[in-house]
């Protein structure tokens, strides 16, 4: 391509260029010209890509973005601008140039500067060729308003409008304007109660109140939540061919929090970027840091994972240039940028940020309520567990007798009839809770259990033994209270140590019923069991014998808290008397005691003497390995697809006649471990496929080699095998510690040794926690089974072992011994109970001493690294404190310190943009030289500066904003704004536009009084065609939710970034892939056919018609009509309504409709005037207006 | 009277007088007002339809596109590239020297050599060589232009596909039918002016590969379902007939008109224009889809059943679609990901695709569509002349994912019939002669249709983008 270093004579040049020339060019007045506002985009958009910051790709040796680089020599001799002299200057030359070859810009740029901007040139040029500093680099400067209007954004807006010898429109009707705030502010719109509410306040306070009201209104942070969502490119799954699922959801409830109590910008700003690294961290700080984990992971087979970890930091300077600077620093990732003056070298300073960051797979989330009920149940399991021994011997079944209930009583309606049988019968309502209490008498003596079986009864459904349809119920509460018949004491509940049933539900143990409150409960249901509907029985075991001599009154009291008619339908009591031969309690932990002496002495001769050893060097290719106390080592920080750990041991004494290696959990790694595995394969396994051991001399061989534990096939011997397709790994066995033996025919003489570990596999797959041993013993591989600090206490002598070490054998030997299984098995049911918690992803920063090298990439390639580079801000930018560490938390700070020039304007602009549809710079996604320039720049100053001085109060400018008469202006567009505002870029009028996609099915919600309240929790799946989720090559499906759920705010629906939720994406809802500061709204053919006809707005429409149905026609059209437009309609509109009802009321009336089909909700009587507004309400769904903020 | 309700007024009369056939009517305002700086969009607030035809930079021969993409990559090695040196050299690893700094999927890079499974012959007057595992493609030898040199970046899947279809590894950026349709509009409003079918299941890129990315969303391409309605939403729901629906659109139009006058918003017209082709749309979907007023011949031809849902079908579709003025439309199959057995992949894969691909490029031709269709046949990269052997993972016999040389196929639209383009070395490992990347291949599909790829921009983020980025060249060679 030609550029100016074409070395023509300047002879030759005058001749081509000459006839072209103006024949005269003026100086135009100095302040006639604005630089930044006509000249820079002339040059920004036609000259810079090839004369601008970027000097690998500059041409000709001529920079045309500073006055210094326009005015110096260029390659040629020549000076591209000379100042004052227009017809001398080489651009002017250039730019007249007729010749192909010489006019710049080059045809092959595709590029052309109007006549009008040729002149513009010139004439600049003329006056002097002024150069000014980009405006958006410069801080603002908030002036005076313009005006005396109460609202300084009316002062600014009118003036220019008076400029233009224009005014505001008139003000909104109070229903439009109702109804617009309510959608800014909390994206719903009022019922019609509530705008007539409004609308009749005579008070001067009325739209103030409103608006105060919506301000602390908690849907509030929902509504804004989900417009920095966007920008966040938040989504519940990982995006790419798997895109799996991920729980990201307690990041977006940290943002709808934040912005409800209105987070200081500043600190929503620093919490996000670095809220790990703030002194005293909360878990909420931790979270806030999903912001950038939000990035994409690709768990495709076979991918480099760095490769992809390089792609997320792309990503997130990206982003970040985007969301706080309104910078397109992604430009910058291949080359210097072409339009910015930022260079090539400063993406990947601003990259070196954010490159100290490790990603753990996932971090849970304590919440405090499930924090109680684990703990409560975390004691029970505890105790239970301690008291192991004593249930060696479970006690035999000794005789139970059938207690006569003498009162009983149901509390919510169920009537509780007595059979011949002393079982109770529950008959008559069947309420959806109920609890029941029941006294016996018991004859003087005592008892030590409970029991209570569920009857099975003709009578029930399904035979029972429950209420609900399929014969099931749900225990929730068991208690116990007895006293003595002649009432000299007073009542007292029973204790019960142990509780067993003979057959419990998954999820609900009868044990559970042993808490204080208990998690679920006691029911039978048994999916595997076709027969399941039969008698059961849980005993309960007190844990002292109960009774009086006097005679004993027992009341028990059953709660049945479930819910859905979970109650029981026939139950029978009886107790037992305990036998006079188990009058020792403690029999249980004797025999168990006796057994463990026996197992001790048959084992300890087998066990083997095995010296831990301490590693002297570790090396690896890419991961951090450490040392811990216990001389085991851990990895952390990143992986490749093929690992490899080299550790060095030096040992003295015996020799060596086999290893020992521990792969053992750490709550560092991803499921606990043992293994690192993260992405693609099985969570927290590892593939060792290949163990070498070497010493000066070269390699040593292993012989026979066992494992505790492997995954099929994968058993460790494959791992000394030279194959490494073959290796070892835990699959199945994740959270737990498993070792492998590996002997060595030929003894290691004591020195110096290396083992090297390889994990090769196709995706990252090394052991995350390991401990080496060795022993001298001969044939020590047949007992791998035990831990190694059981294997070290077995080996001792009886007689050296403390109590400690006893128990501490007991207690695994309790873990493993066959007569105790039954009570463990109840143990693990109950562990299974436990509630999990949430998890999101959040940041963690590295260790000072664990710090990751950053490069610049030639061409943005991962592959080609080139020279380090430090953490560092943009030159162009306010410098960073230099008193401060260059670090993630200084540059959030950094971001936010007032200073920046960008930051505050690009914030308040986007709020800006959300009221009026555009922001004041209308490229809300780019303030650089090649954005739009401000439509009112001083506006969006002072705008900018009020948000800082006022303490980066979100609320405070939305409410001045707001409140602004330019605001509550109607959006009435007529032919005169039409023709003198069309892009209303003067805000003559208040703007018109779709709502977003999530408002559009809110708004449907809402009118159909199906709208779920609920804020926050995971995401959910409102109903759609099972055909979406089938695009991506990995159907996760989509289980639609029931419930509340089907009906929630549209931003809690699942974003799945490969399949997004249909109705969304065709509404402009980004995917989640890309950082999003300005939505399209496109109006489509296919936006039509969901409003008609997807099934979410069949629903909406018929529940809006049951609420009219019982209405006159004029009343049943007003009402729906105003819960989805607010306004109560004309009586034109009106009347071609109840015609459209009449027509369809009459073809339902004659069957050409089916009535059925259209209001299957609908009770049979009412159901053609249910259809028939069904079908209206369904039309007005439809209207422009419904959908339409205006 | 309000000169917009007069609009109003002319459009209401248009409607009823001329029932529904809203086709190229003034349309939307969206771009213009949306995207002020759009590139081919005036800044002005005259309604503009942004899917009414375009004309495009220069006369192209292509109108519309028809991608047969061979999702999981087919091998080309057992296809189109015939290397008897492999052979040879079966069993053995490849040099060293061949593979420096090459990474890899799941193989390691010094794996053995995996002679050719199927055998190969020259076919038509052209003697282009194809192997017999494509009898039916070989009937249409000197119909088509092979391409041996192709070459990609990516070696991954999702990245790889989404890379073919918007020139970026990342998802984010439109797709080659988003800047199709966005360059030249469509030709019918009756039906959307993207599509994309599928067969063998789902995509590795997912809704990135036929993404309108930053461009509009509705130059995105519309999924059709593959049972039932093939749009999503096209049918009315249970109990509402054609007449019902009609009077619903009539009352809608009729109070949205009244709230254009009211309001004066142009915007109001779009919508409710947009009311009318979703009208239009549910009559024409339906009998797009019926493919019994095929004749038997064609059915046969294609191995299509009405009703089936196969590849064949789809490509009979795809034919149809193109008739009625659709502009893109991307024919996915999946399942040539072959790690194992890539010999019985091949036969299975071309079982199912080799008769319709035929099919379709002769049944273009019959009907005078051939010149005016680009057929495109091909994966998102190759597979390895290595063999994937693993009996820990269960593969044997299969070849690793390749990127620096492939095969693919094109036919009509002014691409050069009865050529073999490109050559690799005699492993098949890299291209030696006349090598096509991806973004050469956007480059030349664009040209074809009379779009030049350094002119289709569009300004997002302060920058111009292509579908090229800043590379590609046409392959003049390919150009008939």
């Amino acid at each position: 391509m030609l550029r100016l270093t074409r070395r023509l004579s300047s002879y030759m040049l005058a001749i081509l260029v000459l006839a072209n020339l103006p024949t005269e060019i003026h100086a135009a007045e100095a302040d006639a010209i604005d630089f930044n506002r006509e000249i820079r985009p002339i040059l920004s958009n036609n000259c810079f890509k090839c004369h601008g910051p970027d000097e690998g790709l500059r041409e000709a040796g001529l920079r045309l973005d500073t006055f210094e680089g326009a005015t110096a020599e260029a390659d040629s001799g020549a000076e591209a601008i000379i100042p004052g002299n227009a017809t001398a200057s080489e651009v002017t030359s250039r730019i007249h140039a007729t010749d192909d070859e010489v006019i710049m810009p080059p045809p092959r740029s595709n590029k052309h500067l109007t006549p009008a901007e040729k002149t513009l040139i010139d004439r600049w040029i003329a006056a002097g060729a002024k150069y000014e500093p980009h405006w958006a680099f410069v801080p603002p400067k908030k002036m005076a308003p313009p005006g005396a209007q109460a609202n300084p954004i009316d002062a600014f807006i009118t003036a220019k409008l008076a400029a233009e010898n224009m005014t505001l429109s008139p003000p909104a009707d109070k229903y439009s304007l109702c109804r617009r705030v309510s959608l800014d502010l909390v994206g719903i719109p009022p019922t019609p109660q509530q705008a007539d509410a409004f609308v009749n306040d005579p008070s001067p306070q009325a739209y103030e109140n409103l608006v105060d009201r919506l301000l602390a209104s908690p849907h509030y942070g929902e509504r804004w939540a989900r417009r920095w969502l966007d920008l966040a490119r938040y989504a519940d799954t990982n995006g790419f061919e798997k895109d799996r699922a991920r729980s990201m959801w307690p990041y977006r409830d940290w943002v709808i929090n934040a912005i409800n109590t209105d987070m200081p910008v500043d600190q929503f700003t620093v919490k996000q970027l670095a809220g790990d690294m703030l002194p005293g961290a909360t878990q909420d700080d931790r979270i806030a840091t999903g912001f950038h984990r939000n990035t994409m992971l690709n768990e495709e087979g076979g991918i480099d994972p760095q490769e992809y970890r390089f792609m997320a930091l792309v990503d997130r300077v990206g982003t970040t240039g985007t969301t706080w600077l309104g910078l397109t620093t992604g430009c910058a990732q291949c080359h210097t940028h072409k339009y910015d003056p930022l260079v090539h070298r400063e993406f990947y300073q601003l990259m070196a940020f954010f490159n100290q960051a490790d990603e753990p797979p996932f971090s849970e989330v304590v919440q405090d309520d499930i924090a109680k009920r684990r703990a409560e149940l975390e004691t029970l399991i505890a105790r239970l567990t301690e008291q192991l021994p004593d249930r060696f011997v479970p006690p035999a079944p000794s005789d139970y007798v059938v207690l006569k209930p003498v009162e009983f009583v149901a509390e919510q309606g169920t009537t509780l009839v007595r059979q011949s049988d002393d079982s109770l019968l529950a008959t008559g309502l069947s309420p959806e809770r109920d609890n029941y209490t029941v006294s016996f008498l018991l004859p003087a003596g005592t008892a030590n259990a409970v029991r209570l079986e569920a009857m099975t009864d003709p009578a029930l459904p399904s035979q029972g033994p429950g209420r609900v349809a399929i014969g099931n119920f749900v225990v929730s509460k068991f208690v116990v209270t007895i006293s003595p018949i002649d009432e000299s004491e007073p009542p007292r509940q029973v204790t019960f140590t142990r509780a067993e049933a003979d057959f419990s539900q998954q999820n609900y143990s009868v044990m559970s019923l042993l808490a204080e409150s208990p998690i679920n409960g006691w029911a039978i249901h048994d999916a595997t069991n076709p027969k399941w509907n039969t008698n059961r029985t849980a005993t309960f075991y007190a844990a002292e014998p109960f009774g009086y001599a006097s005679g004993t009154r027992v009341t028990l009291r059953i709660e049945q808290q479930f819910g859905n008619q979970h109650t029981l339908g026939k139950f029978r009591v009886s107790v037992n008397r305990p036998l006079a031969t188990q009058t020792t309690p403690s029999t249980g932990r004797k025999a168990f005691a006796a057994s463990f002496e026996k197992w001790f002495a048959a084992e300890h001769p087998l066990s083997h003497d095995w010296t831990v050893l301490s590693p002297t060097q570790l090396k690896s290719n890419l991961a951090t390995l450490d040392t811990l106390a216990d001389q085991s080592v851990l990895a952390s920080g990143d992986q490749t697809k093929r690992d490899e750990y080299d550790i060095t041991y030096r040992t003295q004494g015996k020799p060596i006649r086999a290893l020992r290696l521990e792969v053992l959990t750490d709550p560092s790694l991803p499921n606990n471990g043992p293994g690192r595995i993260a992405y693609e394969g099985p969570i927290g396994d590892f593939y060792l496929s290949m163990m070498q051991l070497s010493v000066d001399t070269g390699p040593v061989a292993f012989g026979p080699t066992t494992h505790s534990f492997a995954a099929g096939g994968n058993v460790a011997a494959g791992a000394v095998d030279d194959n490494t397709e073959t290796g070892w790994s835990v699959e199945g066995g994740q959270g737990k510690s498993h070792r492998a033996v590996f002997t060595l025919p030929t003894p290691l003489i004591a020195g110096q040794f290396t083992l090297r570990m390889i994990f090769e596999k196709y995706y990252a797959a090394a052991i995350g926690r390991f401990r080496l041993s060795a022993t001298a013993d001969e044939e020590p591989y047949t007992l791998v089974n035990r831990p190694a600090e059981i294997e070290a206490l077995l080996h001792r002598q009886r007689s050296t072992l403390s109590p400690e070490d006893v128990a501490t054998l007991e207690q695994y030997y309790a873990s493993i011994v066959d007569e105790l299984k039954p009570a463990r098995d109840e143990i693990a049911a109950l562990r299974a109970q436990l509630p999990a918690y949430p998890t999101s992803l959040t940041l963690v920063e590295r260790r000072a001493d664990r710090q990751r090298e950053t490069h610049r990439h030639h061409r943005g390639e991962y592959l080609q690294p080139k020279e380090v580079v430090s953490a560092g801000v943009p030159a162009f930018l306010p410098a960073l404190p230099a008193d401060v560490k260059h670090d993630r938390l200084a540059f959030a700070q950094w971001l936010v310190d007032g200073k920046n020039p960008l930051t505050a304007r690009v914030a308040i602009n986007r709020h800006w943009q959300a009221f009026f549809g555009y922001g004041l710079v209308r490229t809300t996604e780019d303030f650089g030289t090649q954005g739009d320039l401000p439509s009112h720049p001083e506006l969006l100053d002072w705008l900018a500066q009020e948000y800082v001085d006022c303490g980066w109060s979100t609320k405070h400018m939305h409410r001045l904003i707001v409140l602004s008469d330019t605001y509550r202006q109607q959006s009435t567009v007529t032919p005169e704004l039409l023709e003198r505002d069309p892009q209303n870029k003067l805000l003559s009028r208040a703007a018109r536009f779709r709502l977003d996609a999530e408002l559009v099915r809110d708004v449907a919600l809402h009118a159909a009084g199906l709208l779920s309240e609920k804020i926050g929790g995971p995401s959910v799946y409102p109903p759609q065609s099972a055909s979406v989720s089938e695009a991506s090559i990995v159907n996760y499906g989509w289980p639609v939710s029931g419930g509340e759920d089907r009906y929630r705010r549209g931003l809690y629906t699942f974003v799945k970034r490969t399949a997004p939720y249909a109705m969304f994406n065709l509404f402009d809802t980004p995917s989640g892939e890309t950082c999003i500061s300005r939505r399209e709204r496109s109006n489509s053919s296919l936006q039509a056919l969901t409003l008609l006809n997807d099934e979410v707005f069949i629903e909406t429409a018929r529940a809006l018609a049951l609420q009219a149905v019982d209405l006159s026609p004029p009343d049943a059209t007003i009402h729906i009509y105003r819960r989805l437009l607010t306004v109560p309609p004309s009586p034109e509109t009106l009347a071609r309504i109840i015609a459209f009802y009449d027509v369809q009321l009459q073809r339902l009336a004659s069957s050409e409709l089916d009535s059925k089909q259209i209001a299957p909700n609908a009770s049979p009587d009412k159901q053609q005037t249910a259809a028939a507004w069904t079908l209206v309400a369904r039309a007005l769904q439809n209207l422009d207006a419904v959908v339409t903020k205006e | 009277m309000h000169p917009i309700y007069q609009l109003a007024q002319t459009r209401r009369h248009f409607f009823k007088e001329c029932g529904v056939g809203v086709g190229k009517i003034a349309l939307a305002s969206l771009v213009a007002q949306q995207l002020p700086s759009s590139t081919l969009f005036a800044s002005n607030t005259a309604p503009v339809n942004p899917l009414a035809p375009r004309s495009p930079h220069f006369a192209g021969r292509a109108k519309a596109v028809i991608q047969l993409f061979m999702a999981g990559a087919p091998s080309q090695l057992e296809l189109f590239d015939y290397k008897p040196k492999l052979a040879e050299m079966a069993g053995k690893p490849i040099p060293p020297s061949v593979i420096a700094g090459q990474r890899y999927a799941f193989i390691r890079p010094d794996a053995a050599v995996l002679g050719p499974q199927f055998k190969f012959a020259k076919h038509g007057q052209s003697g282009t060589e194809l192997s017999e595992a494509l009898p039916h493609l070989a009937n249409i030898a000197d119909d088509i232009a092979v391409i041996r040199g192709v070459h990609t970046d990516q070696f991954n899947h999702a990245p790889a596909e989404i890379f073919l279809q918007t020139g970026s590894s990342q998802p984010g950026r439109p797709s080659m039918g988003a800047w199709v349709t966005y360059g030249l509009g469509c030709e019918t409003s009756d039906l959307p002016a993207f599509v994309v079918l599928a067969t063998g299941g789902g995509a590795s890129g997912g809704a990135a590969s036929w993404s309108s990315g930053f461009l509009p969303t509705l130059y995105s391409g519309t999924k059709f379902r593959g049972t039932g309605d093939p749009i999503l939403n096209v049918g009315n729901p249970a109990g509402i007939d054609t007449r019902s629906q009609r009077d619903t659109l009539d009352l809608v139009r009729d109070l949205n008109q009244q709230h254009l006058a009211d309001v004066g918003d142009l915007e109001i017209t779009t919508r409710i224009a947009a009311y009318e082709m979703a009208y239009r749309l549910q009559t024409s979907a339906p009998e797009l889809m019926d493919l019994k007023t095929e004749t038997e011949a064609t059915l046969a031809a294609y191995g299509a059943k009405p009703g089936d849902g196969s590849f064949a079908s789809n490509c009979l579709l795809a034919r149809r679609l193109v008739e009625r003025g659709v502009r893109f439309v991307s024919v996915y199959h999946h399942g040539w990901d072959a790690h194992s057995d890539v010999a019985g992949n091949c036969r299975n894969n071309c079982n199912v695709t080799d008769r319709a691909s035929s099919a379709l490029v002769a049944d273009l031709k019959q009907r005078g569509l051939l010149d005016t269709t680009l057929v495109v046949w091909g994966g998102e990269f190759g597979r390895t002349p290595m063999v994937e052997n693993n009996v820990a993972i269960g593969r044997s016999q299969g070849r690793d994912h390749h990127p620096s040389a492939y095969s693919m196929w094109m036919a009509g639209g002014g691409v050069k019939p009865g050529i073999t383009l490109g050559q690799t070395d005699e492993l098949g490992f890299n291209v030696v002669e006349d090598g096509v990347h991806t973004h050469d291949l956007q480059a030349t599909i664009l040209h074809l249709l009379g779009l030049d790829h350094t002119r289709l921009t569009y300004r997002y983020q302060g920058r111009d983008f292509r579908l090229t980025d800043v590379h590609g060249d046409v392959v003049q060679k390919l150009l008939a």
